[in-house]
C-alpha cells in the first residue's frame, strides 16, 4: 500500500476547509427551508423537528413560481443565443482583421464595460422603439447589455485560433459565411459556452431591469418573484428559505451540467486575453 | 488574399446595432444629464456646466468617503480574490488532492447565486446573538471571536469584503485552473532538474505563464469592484451610518431624493475611473506581450 | 476564372441571405411570442375582460393581502382582474417617476401621500384621475382628504387611519419589576436601568431599516413646535435654521445616551425593524416604539400578549404632546389609463361599507380606518388614553424636506450610536440636506 504522507493530509484538509466554509451557509438554508417558522427564526445545522414539505408547496403556489419560471427561462435562454451569435460573428472580424477602424469598432464596444447605465434615457429609447412591455424587447436590452464584456472575452480566444486554419478554408473556396460557421465556430465553442453561461447565470439573478420595462407580472421573471415573497413573509424564514432553494435550484443544475465546461472550456476564453 | 473578403465587417452590424442603440445612446444621454440640474421637481432642464461635478469635490459632504471606500472595495476585493483564487487553483491542481473535481465544484458554486440572495441569507448569518456565525463561534468556545459583524465600525466594511471574496473567489479559481492545465509540465521538470525550490518553481515559471489570464480576471474583478452595488446594498445599506457606502449606493440615494443630475454625475465620474484604470492595466498587458 | 468567381459571389450572397432570414427568423419568433401574448389581451378586452394594473410598493399594501382578497371579489362580480404588482419599497418611487414620465404607469398606483410631498411625487395635474365628484370622498376622513388634495381637488383613496407612535410595553415585566410608565426622560431612564439590571433588554431599535431610530426624534415634532408656537411655519419659510431647534439637539443627546446605556441592547445595530414583533412577543425585550394597534397583532401569534402590551407617550426631552402623522399609502388613477372607468369602479367597490369593514376585520395589522362609519377595534382604555392627550402633527409632515431624508436622518443616528457622530452633527447635516433640497425645487424662501 501507498503511504499517505502527512503534508497530502494537510493539503486535503485544506481543501476541505474551503469547501466547507462555501458549503455550510448553503446547508444552513437548505436545512432552514425544512423547518417550522418558529425553528426557522435561528438559522443554523440543527435538524427541523418535523420535515416541514408543506413549505415548498406554500411558495410554488403563493410565488407564481412556475409562469415565472417560464419567463426566466425565455428571457435568459433567447438573450444568451442572441448574444452569442452577434458577438461571435463581430468578434470574429474584429480580432482577425486589424483595420484602424475595427481597433476603433473593438474599443468603441469594449467600452461599454465601464458605462453606467441610465434608465431615464433608457426608458425613453425603449419607449421610442415600443419596446416597452414585451417579451422580445427585454432579451434586446439584456443582449444589449451583455455585448460588450461578451465581445471582450471572445475576443481574446479568437485570437488564439491560428490564422493559417482561415487561409486553407478559403483555398478550398469556402466564402466568408462558411468559414466562420463550418470552421470558426466549432473551434471556438468552449468559450461561447463559458459566455453563454455566463451571461445566462448574470441574465436570470438579474431583477432590476423587468421592474422597469414591464408593466405585467405575468410576465416577470423569477427573481422578482422573490422579491414579492421577501416583503410578504419577512418574518418567516422557512418560506424564505424555501424560496431560495427552488430559485437556485435551475442554475444549480445548469451549472452541474454545464461543469466541464465551465471548468476546461469557460475559462479557456481568459485564459489568453 | 483581401481580409475586407474573408472578414466582412458587415459581421460587427448585429453587435453593433444591438450595442448602440440600447446600450451606448442612453448611457451618452445619461452622462449628458450630469451638465443639467436635472430634477425630480421640475420639468425643465438647464445646462448648469461643470456645476455638479465641481460640487462633489468642494461640497462639504460625505461624497470623499463613498470615493475612497469604492477605491478600497477595489482594491482589496480584486487582491485577495486572485490571491485566493490563485492558492485555490494551485491546491486543487495538485495530485495530492482527492475528488478535486467535487471541490473545484462546491467552491465556484456561490457564483451561480445572485447577490440579492446571498445579501439576505448572510445578513442573518451575521446576526451576532441569533446567526450561525456568533452561535457556532460561542458553542465550540471561541467568544472571543464572535463580533458584531455588520454593526461594528470595525467589521462591517471587513464583512462585506468577506462575503465578496466568499462569492467570487470561485471563479477566479476556475479561470486559473484551466490556465495552469495549459501550462506544459516539461517546464516544470525542467526546473526540477536544475533544483528549483517550489516558491522559485512558482515565481518564475507558474506566474509569468498565468500573466494574461490574471490581467484579464483584475479588469474584470475592477471593473466590478468600481461598480459593487447589490452586495452594499442587501448586506449593509452603506452603514453602519456612512462607512461602507460606496459611489453606486450615493448614486441610488441621490436618485431616490430626486436628485437626478447628482446621482448621472457621481456614475459618470465612475464611468471615467473604470475606464482610465482599465485602459491602463491593458496597456501594461500589451506591453508585457511585447516584450515577450 | 471568372465563371469562378462569379459562382463564389453568388454563394456568398445566397449565405448572406442565408443569414439575414436565420436573424428575421429567431427576430420573427421572439416578437411572435411577444405579440401573441399582446394579442390575447386584446382579445380579453373585447370580450369586456379587462385586466386592471395595480403597482405598489411592499409596504404600501397590507402585508395580509386583504386588498388581493377584495380584489377576487371584485373580479368575481364584475370579471375584471386586478394584476397586481409589488416592487421592492426602496425602487419603487423612483420606479414610478420613470413610469409616469413616460406614460407607461399601472393603471392604478399606491404611493405615499402627505400634503408636502403628493405634487412632487406624482404631478397629479397630470398624472391622475381627479376624484373630487366621487360619492366616496365624501365619507373618508378630512385628514385623509387633505393628503391626497392638490389645489382644491381630491385625487386618491385611501384607507389607514393617521400613524401614532408610542412606547408599547410589556405589562407583565412591568408589574414584576414594579414599574409604572414614565413621563419624564429621568423616569424613563430609571425604568431601563431597572429593567436592564434584570437581565431584559429595556427597548427595541433596529438601525439595519434605516428609518426606525429616526422615528423618536421626529415624531415628537409636536412638542417642538407647542414649546416654540410658529416653529413649523418658521422652518418652512426659512426663518429659523432647523439646526438652532435646541429641543432636538437634546432629544439626540438623550437617544445617544440610552445607547451608551446599553439600553437598546447588543444587537440594535443588526436588527431590522420587522424583527420587533417576535423579539416583543417572545419577552426579550420590554418597549418597543410601535403604533396603538400592535398590542392586538401581535396576538395573534404570541397568545400571551393578549392584554398584556399597555402604551404611553414617547418621553424623550420629556414631551406630552403625541405626534400625528396622517400621511398613508393612498392609491390613485392613472390619467392615461385606458381603463379608468373600470378603475373607478374597483375604487367604488372598495369603499362600500361592507368591503370597508370586511377590510378591517380582516386585516390584524389595521385597526381602524380613516373612514369614521367604522368604529375601531382598539380596547377602550386606550381610546381614551388617546383622547387625554394633545396631539401635534410630526416633524416629517408639518416641515418640509425632512420626509426625503428620513432614511439620512436615521444612518446619521446609526453613526451616533456608533461614536462616529455628535448631535451636533446630525442637526447641521439635516440642515444642509434641507438648503439641498429647497435647492432643486427652487424654493424662493432659500434663495
Amino acid at each position: 500500500m501507498k503511504k499517505i504522507k502527512p503534508s497530502a493530509i494537510f493539503m486535503n484538509l485544506a481543501a476541505w476547509v474551503a469547501s466547507l466554509t462555501v458549503l455550510l451557509p448553503m446547508l444552513v438554508v437548505l436545512l432552514n427551508s425544512f423547518k417550522s417558522q418558529k425553528e426557522s427564526v435561528i438559522m443554523d445545522l440543527s435538524l427541523p423537528k418535523k420535515i416541514m414539505f408543506e413549505n415548498y408547496a406554500v411558495v410554488i403556489e403563493r410565488g407564481k413560481l412556475f409562469t415565472s419560471f417560464l419567463n426566466s427561462t425565455v428571457y435568459a435562454g433567447f438573450s444568451v443565443i442572441l448574444i452569442v451569435f452577434v458577438v461571435s460573428a463581430a468578434s470574429y472580424v474584429l480580432s482577425r482583421n486589424r483595420s484602424s477602424l475595427h481597433k476603433v469598432l473593438y474599443y468603441f464596444i469594449v467600452l461599454g464595460i465601464a458605462m453606467p447605465l441610465n434608465n431615464v434615457a433608457l426608458m425613453k429609447i425603449m419607449k421610442g422603439l415600443s419596446l416597452v412591455n414585451t417579451r422580445y424587447g427585454l432579451i434586446f436590452l439584456y443582449a444589449a447589455i451583455n455585448i460588450p464584456l461578451a465581445l471582450f472575452l471572445m475576443f481574446g480566444f479568437i485570437e488564439t485560433v491560428p490564422r493559417e486554419i482561415d487561409e486553407a478554408a478559403v483555398i478550398d473556396g469556402a466564402s466568408a459565411g462558411q468559414l466562420f460557421i463550418r470552421v470558426i465556430l466549432p473551434l471556438i465553442k468552449p468559450v461561447i459556452v463559458t459566455v453563454g453561461i455566463l451571461n445566462f447565470m448574470s441574465i436570470w439573478n438579474d431583477f432590476s431591469m423587468p421592474l422597469y420595462f414591464m408593466n405585467n407580472s405575468d410576465k416577470w421573471p423569477m427573481t422578482l418573484a422573490v422579491y414579492n415573497f421577501f416583503g410578504q413573509f419577512e418574518q418567516s424564514w422557512n418560506l424564505v428559505s424555501a424560496d431560495i432553494v427552488l430559485t437556485a435550484f435551475p442554475v444549480l443544475i445548469i451549472f452541474i451540467f454545464g461543469q466541464k465546461y465551465i471548468v476546461g472550456g469557460v475559462s479557456a476564453g481568459a485564459v489568453k486575453g | 488574399m483581401a481580409a475586407k473578403k474573408i472578414y466582412p465587417t458587415w459581421f460587427v452590424t448585429g453587435a453593433l446595432l444591438f450595442y448602440v442603440v440600447l446600450f451606448f445612446l442612453p448611457g451618452i444621454m445619461g452622462i449628458g444629464y450630469s451638465f443639467t440640474d436635472w430634477n425630480a421637481y421640475s420639468p425643465e432642464v438647464n445646462f448648469v456646466g461643470l456645476e455638479n461635478y465641481k460640487n462633489i469635490f468642494y461640497a462639504n459632504s460625505n461624497y470623499g468617503t463613498f470615493i475612497k471606500n469604492t477605491f478600497v472595495f477595489t482594491l482589496v476585493s480584486s487582491i485577495s480574490k486572485t490571491t485566493l483564487g490563485i492558492a485555490l487553483a494551485m491546491l486543487l491542481t495538485s495530485k495530492k488532492i482527492w475528488g478535486k473535481n467535487v471541490h473545484r465544484m462546491l467552491i465556484f458554486l456561490p457564483q451561480v447565486m445572485s447577490f440579492l440572495i446571498i445579501g439576505l441569507v448572510f445578513k442573518n448569518l451575521f446576526h451576532p446573538s441569533r446567526g450561525f456565525i456568533n452561535i457556532t463561534l460561542n458553542a465550540i468556545g471561541f467568544d472571543f471571536l464572535a463580533q458584531n459583524w455588520l454593526g461594528d465600525l470595525d467589521f462591517a466594511f471587513k464583512s462585506v469584503l468577506a462575503v465578496d471574496a466568499w462569492k467570487g473567489s470561485g471563479y477566479v479559481m476556475m479561470v486559473v485552473i484551466a490556465g495552469l492545465n495549459a501550462i506544459s509540465p516539461t517546464y516544470y521538470e525542467a526546473a526540477s532538474i536544475d533544483g528549483a525550490s517550489f516558491i522559485e518553481k512558482f515565481k518564475y515559471i507558474t506566474l509569468p505563464l498565468l500573466k494574461p489570464v490574471i490581467m484579464n480576471v483584475t479588469v474584470l474583478n475592477i471593473t466590478y469592484g468600481f461598480r459593487v452595488f447589490d452586495l452594499v446594498y442587501s448586506l449593509t445599506n452603506g452603514g453602519p451610518g456612512n462607512a461602507t457606502g460606496v459611489i453606486n449606493t450615493a448614486v441610488y440615494s441621490e436618485f431616490s431624493k430626486g436628485n437626478y443630475a447628482m446621482g448621472t454625475t457621481l456614475s459618470s465620474l465612475l464611468f471615467i475611473f473604470i475606464m482610465s484604470i482599465s485602459y491602463f492595466i491593458l496597456k501594461v498587458m500589451n506591453r508585457g506581450e511585447v516584450e515577450q | 476564372m471568372k465563371k469562378n468567381k462569379q459562382v463564389l459571389k453568388k454563394s456568398k450572397l445566397l449565405q448572406k441571405a442565408a443569414i439575414c432570414m436565420a436573424a428575421a427568423i429567431a427576430i420573427g419568433s421572439l416578437s411572435g411570442c411577444g405579440s401573441s401574448q399582446g394579442e390575447e389581451n386584446v382579445k380579453d378586452a373585447e370580450a369586456k375582460r379587462v385586466t386592471l394594473t395595480f403597482g405598489s410598493h411592499q409596504s404600501g399594501l397590507p402585508s395580509c393581502g386583504v386588498v388581493q382578497e377584495l380584489a377576487k371579489q371584485y373580479e368575481e362580480k364584475t370579471g375584471v382582474k386586478v394584476d397586481f404588482q409589488i416592487s421592492p419599497d426602496a425602487q419603487w418611487r423612483d420606479l414610478l417617476k420613470v413610469k409616469l414620465d413616460s406614460g407607461e404607469a399601472p393603471d392604478i398606483f399606491c404611493v405615499d401621500a402627505d400634503p408636502l410631498s403628493l405634487y412632487a411625487r406624482i404631478r397629479p395635474d397630470e398624472n391622475v384621475v381627479d376624484l373630487s365628484g366621487e360619492e366616496f370622498v365624501g365619507r373618508m376622513a378630512d385628514y385623509a382628504k387633505e393628503c391626497v388634495t392638490y389645489d382644491g381637488k381630491v385625487y386618491g383613496i385611501r384607507f389607514a387611519e393617521p400613524k401614532l407612535n408610542f412606547y408599547n410595553y410589556n405589562k407583565k415585566i412591568f408589574a414584576e419589576l414594579n414599574l409604572k410608565p414614565p413621563t419624564t426622560y429621568e423616569e424613563f431612564k430609571e425604568v431601563c436601568q431597572t429593567i436592564k439590571d434584570a437581565g431584559i433588554t429595556p427597548i427595541f431599535e433596529a438601525t439595519q431599516s434605516a428609518w426606525h431610530q429616526a422615528v423618536p426624534l421626529c415624531v415628537t415634532g409636536g412638542y417642538y413646535e407647542r414649546l416654540e408656537p410658529g416653529l413649523y411655519d418658521a422652518l418652512n419659510n426659512n426663518e429659523k435654521d432647523i439646526k438652532d431647534v435646541d429641543m432636538m439637539v437634546t432629544v439626540l443627546e438623550q437617544m445617544n445616551e440610552f445607547a451608551e446605556l446599553g439600553f437598546y441592547g447588543e444587537d440594535y445595530l443588526s436588527n431590522t425593524a420587522e424583527s420587533d414583533k417576535t423579539e416583543f412577543g417572545e419577552g426579550r425585550v420590554a418597549m418597543t416604539i410601535a403604533s396603538q394597534g400592535f398590542g392586538s397583532s401581535i396576538a395573534e401569534n404570541y397568545p400571551e400578549m393578549e392584554g398584556n402590551v399597555g402604551i404611553f407617550l414617547i418621553p424623550f426631552g420629556d414631551s406630552n404632546v403625541l405626534g400625528i402623522n396622517a400621511s398613508s399609502a393612498a392609491y390613485f388613477i392613472n390619467s392615461k389609463s385606458e381603463h379608468v372607468e373600470e378603475a373607478l369602479e374597483f375604487f367604488r367597490f372598495l369603499a362600500q361599507p361592507d368591503n370597508l369593514q370586511y377590510r378591517q376585520d380582516n386585516n390584524p395589522e389595521e385597526m381602524g380606518l380613516c373612514w369614521p362609519e367604522i368604529t375601531p377595534e382598539y380596547p377602550a382604555e386606550i381610546n381614551e388614553y388617546i383622547n387625554s392627550l394633545d396631539a401635534e402633527t410630526v416633524l416629517q409632515v408639518g416641515v418640509k424636506y425632512i420626509d426625503p431624508q428620513f432614511m439620512d436622518i436615521g444612518k446619521d443616528i446609526e453613526a451616533m450610536y456608533t461614536g462616529a457622530m455628535t448631535p451636533e452633527q446630525i442637526m447641521e447635516n439635516i440642515s444642509q440636506r434641507r438648503a439641498e433640497q429647497a435647492k432643486l425645487q427652487k424654493d424662493e424662501a432659500w434663495e
